[in-house]
């Protein structure tokens, strides 16, 4: 089978893909730009990739007016196109393939997409992942109604679909992501409640806590989430005192609570196809090991933006993605033989923003206010609980389903995996591919077993990094020789090999 | 150093099974893997018990792991997942219907109740087929499993019991002295027992190299990968359309089948294990075979490794040169076969014989195999699709 081989792709159109995109198209490089946005509906209610909480508002369901919104609210992604860029939106990428051990017979190196109807695979040189960075999550009792978000969903409904089914949004965390997302939401008219902060004092940069301070936002140090209220969707929440307990608790109503601690780099499609990943808590935990080009562990496939590791400065500051996207071009460039003389500089950037990785005080604050019988896992129900002692699913009704110390036995020399804990328990194997339980998860698993988060090694990442129906991810371009020659399993042979029977 | 009264090369299903019956009869038992408990093969394996109701050489093996099965979860005291809810194949069109006639003979080899039936019972034992079935072979005995939770459980009632499961430690060396084993050496430390067994699954025929015991095994790799959970659909563990298909108790459908890659493996490292685009192939013949769930998400795919033998038989043997060397291969079925083949090789090792069939499994049968008969099948390392 013959696929279509493009020279650059570019995953991602935010600021870092649309500047390497851009770059490299006025390096005289052919480049195919590919944005999931603007998504179908059916995949945003399944809260994979973004968590959207069900805050979407109707005007979603009309595809015209969201698709100019999605394309209007991106100048950079119009300059792309005006530079000839080959643009792909709508179109998910759920797959990175490369040759290498194990795997010789692979026509090129490749990406899997999808649109709203079928797959494709697309063949490149070279691969710029600028794919963002996801949400980090740690759950309280009720946050599996409608109505509880995270940053992520948040942001991207408010900028870029103009679409945030919700008035009165409560924000957890105070970091960089938490400020932002405040100051966006007073910015567009809706009603920022409050910000809750576990710690006894805003954590993000200090110039923009003072003006979401000055717009008269409620601030909540020291207190955490107990619980929403609300039975069908959230009506609101009530906050508790971390260690001050003299403070009384707080009802406070309210529409959106929406998850802020801190978010990661998107990491699966590099981690998939074997790319290396490294710990470093100032990137936001597991990051893809990149060279000073940027370049993945996986030769020709670089990394760009929050992809590549997300820094409180970065979250503020878009000159960390610019630099990163215009590098990459430049190092692509010189390896088609370009002269390249115009080597840019890194910039010199920084926020005061306190904000650390993980936001382990804010695992402390919620287990204390909520307990360990709190849901760690929507998709497959598993409470915090039953998760450290890993116990079998409810639905085996299992009377004895682990050992004691069954987590322990997930450790060798210092390093745990979550992979075991994953098979046993199941939090991380639903349909949201462990985008919600992940670090949650992790760092459970590293308070149980009395290791470093750093020593859990991450779950797995697997194909297809987007759920993605039977239907539109099966091969609608089988070719015939396929079919025809498709092996169930090895036996019968039909051979004479001598001392076989 | 350390002393054991026995040594097991692989903390696979095979390894784990032999550890615990060998823990529960009261040998002490050491388990060493180059990394993770069940990492490789065993939990990546379908989650069948093969029958193998055309190859009388081992089904009477098979027929013993069955009764085993049925008690497996108060055995082991932890869940398994087991359902012994029947087999079926399913013919898809008319060439396959004819094909399965020869199949069908060959099951019949066997006193293993096989049936043929139409399209119409297919479909009353698993409703969501397509309307095209044609017929297919159908039996009550046998059913499906849970890989991740078996490996773990004899695991982890192997530990229960006193055993000791050393990961990330790979054997570097059998220590073998006037022709008996002596121990094994890892990189950092030296284990003595008079009795080693090589269950390294993939690397059964490296560590079988540090001896100069010739094992024929050829090393594969296969794709996999599960739907979203879906409501109860189907019990019997079943094949169709190309592919191997199981209803898992949470409701996923996990199946896997088509193109396969023979590769090399290494002693000390984790194989890379990569999916290709063939995914897209092996979800459409899903879609195909039950179109009533072709709108369901495919969640996730993986890769795994297994070890075949020439005529794809178990082999079960407890060498004389070197005398204490016993060979547990379970050639791309031990999921289901372990259980039993961990009785023998328990036998085996404290008794020197064992009550298990496993005559017919002895590795002198492929004394005349010729050193190219990887070649000759295009199993070597870089073949593809054979």
């Amino acid at each position: 089978m013959t696929i279509t081989r493009e020279q650059v792709v570019v995953i991602g159109a935010g600021v870092a893909g649309c500047t390497a995109a851009l770059e490299a198209a006025r390096r005289g490089l052919t480049v195919t730009l590919i944005d999931e946005h603007p998504q179908n509906t059916a995949a945003m209610s399944l809260d994979a990739p973004y968590f959207y909480g069900a805050r979407l508002a109707p005007v979603l369901s009309d595809e015209g007016t969201i698709a100019d919104r999605v394309l209007g609210s991106n100048d950079l992604l119009m300059e792309c196109l005006e530079a000839g860029v080959e643009v792909l939106t709508n179109t998910c990428v759920w797959g990175l393939f490369v040759s290498g051990p194990n795997n010789e017979h692979l026509e090129c190196n490749q990406v899997g997409l999808a649109d709203a109807e079928k797959s494709w695979m697309l063949g490149f040189d070279y691969l710029i992942v600028a794919a963002g960075a996801r949400d980090l999550v740690l759950s309280f009792e009720g946050w599996h109604l409608p109505g509880v978000l995270a940053a992520k969903g948040a942001t991207t409904l408010m900028g870029k679909y103009q679409a945030l089914g919700g008035n009165q949004v409560l924000v957890l965390g105070s970091g960089n992501v938490a400020l932002q997302l405040a100051s966006q939401a007073i910015e567009l008219g809706i009603k920022v409640v409050g910000i809750v902060e576990a710690a006894d004092e805003l954590q993000g940069d200090s110039e923009l806590a003072a003006s979401i301070k000055d717009q008269g936002v409620q601030i909540f140090t020291g207190y955490c989430i107990k619980s929403t209220t609300g039975v069908n969707e959230v009506s609101g929440a009530v906050l508790v005192p971390v260690s001050d307990q003299s403070l009384p608790p707080v009802d406070i109503t309210c529409d959106t609570v929406c998850m802020a601690y801190g978010v990661v780099p998107n990491v699966e499609l590099v981690a998939s196809a074997g790319g290396a990943l490294d710990y470093d808590a100032a990137q936001g935990g597991w990051a893809p090991r990149l060279t000073t080009e940027f370049e993945s562990t996986i030769s020709n496939v670089f990394v760009a933006g929050d992809a590549s590791g997300v820094t409180e400065t970065s979250l503020l500051n878009p000159d960390v993605s610019i630099y990163q996207g215009q590098r990459i071009a430049a190092a692509i460039a010189a390896r088609e033989g370009q002269a390249v003389e115009d080597e840019v500089e890194a910039p010199q950037v920084q926020s005061d923003s306190r904000s650390v990785y993980p936001p382990q005080y804010w695992l402390d604050a919620l287990v204390k206010a909520g307990g360990m019988g709190v849901m760690a896992c929507q998709c497959e129900d598993v409470s915090r609980q039953e998760l450290i002692e890993v116990r079998a699913p409810k639905y085996l009704a299992s009377t004895h389903s682990s050992p004691c110390d069954a987590a322990k036995t997930f450790v060798a020399e210092g390093q745990a995996s979550q992979d075991m804990l994953k098979r046993m328990t199941r939090v991380g194997m639903g349909h949201c591919q462990g985008r919600r339980c992940r670090e949650h998860s992790a760092m459970l698993l590293a308070g149980i077993a009395g290791v470093e988060l750093s020593k859990v090694a991450p779950g797995s990442y697997r194909v297809p990094v987007r759920p993605l129906p039977l239907n539109i991810i099966r091969a609608h371009d089988e070719p015939k020789e396929m079919r025809d020659s498709w092996p169930t399993w090895l036996h019968p042979v039909e051979d004479t090999i001598g001392g076989v029977h | 150093m350390q002393n054991a009264d026995v040594v097991i090369i692989g903390a696979g299903i095979t390894g784990l099974s032999s550890a615990y019956w060998l823990a529960k009869a009261g040998a002490k038992v050491i388990v060493l893997d180059k990394g993770r408990t069940a990492a490789e093969a065993s939990s990546r394996a379908t989650g069948f018990l093969s029958l193998r109701g055309e190859q009388p050489m081992e089904s009477a093996l098979a027929a013993e792991a069955e009764k085993l099965w049925d008690t497996l979860d108060e055995e082991l005291g932890y869940p398994t997942e087991w359902k012994q809810e029947g087999r079926l194949w399913v013919a898809t069109n008319a060439q396959e219907w004819a094909d399965m006639q020869l199949t069908y003979e060959h099951f019949c080899t066997t006193a293993i109740p096989f049936e043929l039936i139409d399209g119409e019972q297919c479909r009353k034992i698993v409703p969501s087929l397509m309307p095209g079935i044609v017929g297919g072979i159908h039996t009550h005995r046998s059913g499906h499993g849970n890989p991740q939770r078996t490996s773990q459980a004899f695991a982890w009632a192997f530990q229960d019991r006193g055993g000791v499961i050393l990961e990330n430690s790979p054997v570097v060396d059998i220590l073998v002295e006037g022709g008996r084993v002596k121990g094994v050496r890892t990189p950092d430390s030296t284990i003595f027992a008079p009795v080693v067994v090589n269950c390294a699954g993939p690397q059964l025929a490296k560590v079988g190299a540090m001896v100069g015991v010739d094992i024929p095994v050829a090393t594969v790799r296969l794709e996999s990968m599960v739907t979203a959970p879906l409501p109860p659909l189907f019990d019997v563990a079943m094949v169709g359309n190309g592919l191997s298909l199981r209803q898992t108790r949470r409701g996923n459908i996990h199946f896997n089948g088509g193109p396969h890659e023979w590769i090399d493996v290494s002693l000390t490292e984790e194989s890379a294990k990569p999916n290709t685009p063939i995914v897209r192939n092996i979800a459409g013949r899903l879609a195909e075979l039950m179109p009533s769930i072709a709108h369901i998400p495919l969640l996730r795919s993986w890769a795994g490794i297994v070890d075949v033998t020439p005529d794809q038989v178990c082999i079960v043997d407890r060498l004389s040169d070197p005398e204490g060397l016993i060979i547990a291969c379970t050639s791309g079925h031990g999921f289901g076969m372990a259980v039993s083949v961990g009785v023998a090789v328990k036998d085996l090792a404290l008794e020197g014989q064992t009550s298990m069939p496993i005559s017919a499994l002895k590795l002198d049968r492929f004394k005349d195999l010729p050193s190219d008969w990887k070649a000759q099948r295009q199993w070597q390392p870089g073949s593809y699709n054979t």
